[in-house]
């Protein structure tokens, strides 16, 4: 059972309000809620899974686990933070499983296992030639190549700092790290990025 | 490098720790530094020119995110998924409509509980009833059989003491019948 100076910390939050509502029974406060995060959501997995009906998928999920939990939901945490910490759960859990995969592949001999030749070769490309003005596609495909190189923790830490918006805490929250080892994480990718990018600014 | 091993080597790099400085730089410009260090951030900004080339790199480079394909929820997505959570709601209610309030769950537990309660209590007084009536009830021995067959004797048994023998019984029930038929 969660004390009530918890619960009523969180009350507050308008999302935990429709949340509630969801857990009395309200299907139409979840409704509400789908069409709140349905972006956020998808945007969130694509820019880990690059895969529109993946990204579809996870999200799906993530709403079917917060439904099935409802009559046991109890407000100790932000809406949004309790959302995403199931969002980053499932995304390690589908990138174990795509490791295994790849795993699997390599022990069958099925020969090169390079994730995105096309987009490797086109980053070479712009790496020789820095000066060059790069259109908004290769920009794109650099930067992706950028993010790829980063550890999942790292990648996930930047994409919830980047287009989430999340304060240092809340992403702490998400992935159950302390605020220290989210600063150490953002600064690591930070510094990353920077060296495979400043030659393209 | 096999994919466990560069995620391997990642991990690795996650726990060496970065430089200071620029951990200090990242979180000033993340706007998560305490306004006191903030200020000393500032002031160092101001005096070393390698410094704010630093942060206007790491500004820069950061701002090329912006560049990713971004994804929204395709037209579908929210129907599908609604869809999908009616069916889990119609398997735990079966008699709910999807847009209607359905009685809450401690409510739904404590009728539960409530009739569970009254069917054990009639349980328990129907069986009762039934093992004191079985108890209560009759039952015909041999020996009770034999008792009743000789109620009468046993009625008038006290005079029955004061006869000798049957021959006695049977002169007296000989000598009463003569005395039936005299006129």
């Amino acid at each position: 059972m969660v004390s009530q100076s918890i619960r009523n910390q969180y009350l507050a939050d308008p999302d935990v309000q429709l949340m509630l509502k969801v857990s009395e029974g309200d299907n139409a406060a979840f409704e509400d809620l789908v069409l709140r995060y349905q972006d956020r959501l998808v945007g969130f997995f694509f820019h880990i899974v690059h895969d529109r009906p993946a990204s579809e998928d996870l999200a799906q999920e993530v709403f079917l686990r917060i439904f099935r939990s409802r009559e046991r939901y109890e407000p100790t945490a932000r809406f949004s933070t309790w959302l995403f910490r199931i969002a980053h759960n499932l995304a390690c859990n589908h990138r174990r499983g795509n490791l295994k995969r790849r795993e699997l592949s390599l022990v069958a001999g099925s020969g090169s296992h390079e994730a995105l030749p096309a987009e490797t070769s086109l980053a070479e490309k712009s790496a020789l030639m820095p000066s060059r003005q790069l259109d908004s596609l290769e920009m794109r495909n650099v930067v992706r190549s950028a993010i790829e190189e980063l550890s999942d923790r790292q990648k996930t830490a930047v994409i919830l700092h980047k287009f989430e918006d999340m304060s240092y805490e809340e992403i702490g929250e998400i992935m159950g790290l302390g605020t220290v080892a989210v600063k150490s994480l953002l600064s690591r990718a930070r510094i990353r990025l920077k060296e495979s990018l400043e030659k393209f600014t | 490098m096999s994919p466990s091993e560069t995620d391997a080597v990642h991990e690795n790099d996650d726990s060496v720790a970065p430089d200071p400085r620029l951990t200090r730089l990242i979180t000033y410009l993340d706007g998560e530094l305490p306004a006191d260090e903030s200020e000393v951030m500032e002031r160092e900004l101001a005096a070393e020119p390698a410094l704010r080339q630093a942060a206007d790199s790491l500004d820069r480079t950061w701002q090329m995110l912006g560049a990713l394909e971004e994804a929204s929820a395709s037209g579908e997505f929210t129907k599908k998924t609604l869809s999908s959570i009616r069916t889990i709601s119609t398997a735990d209610t079966p008699q709910s409509l999807p847009t209607d309030k359905t009685p809450s769950r401690p409510h739904k537990l404590l009728a539960a509980a409530l009739a569970l309660l009254l069917w054990t209590f009639a349980g328990f007084v129907g069986s009762s009833t039934g093992l004191l009536l079985a108890r209560n009830a009759p039952t015909a021995t041999t020996q009770d059989e034999e008792l009743l067959k000789n109620l009468d004797l046993l009625l008038d048994y006290q005079n029955m003491r004061q006869i000798p023998d049957a021959r006695f019984l049977q002169q007296l029930a000989g000598n009463q019948t003569k005395t039936e038929t005299l006129p």
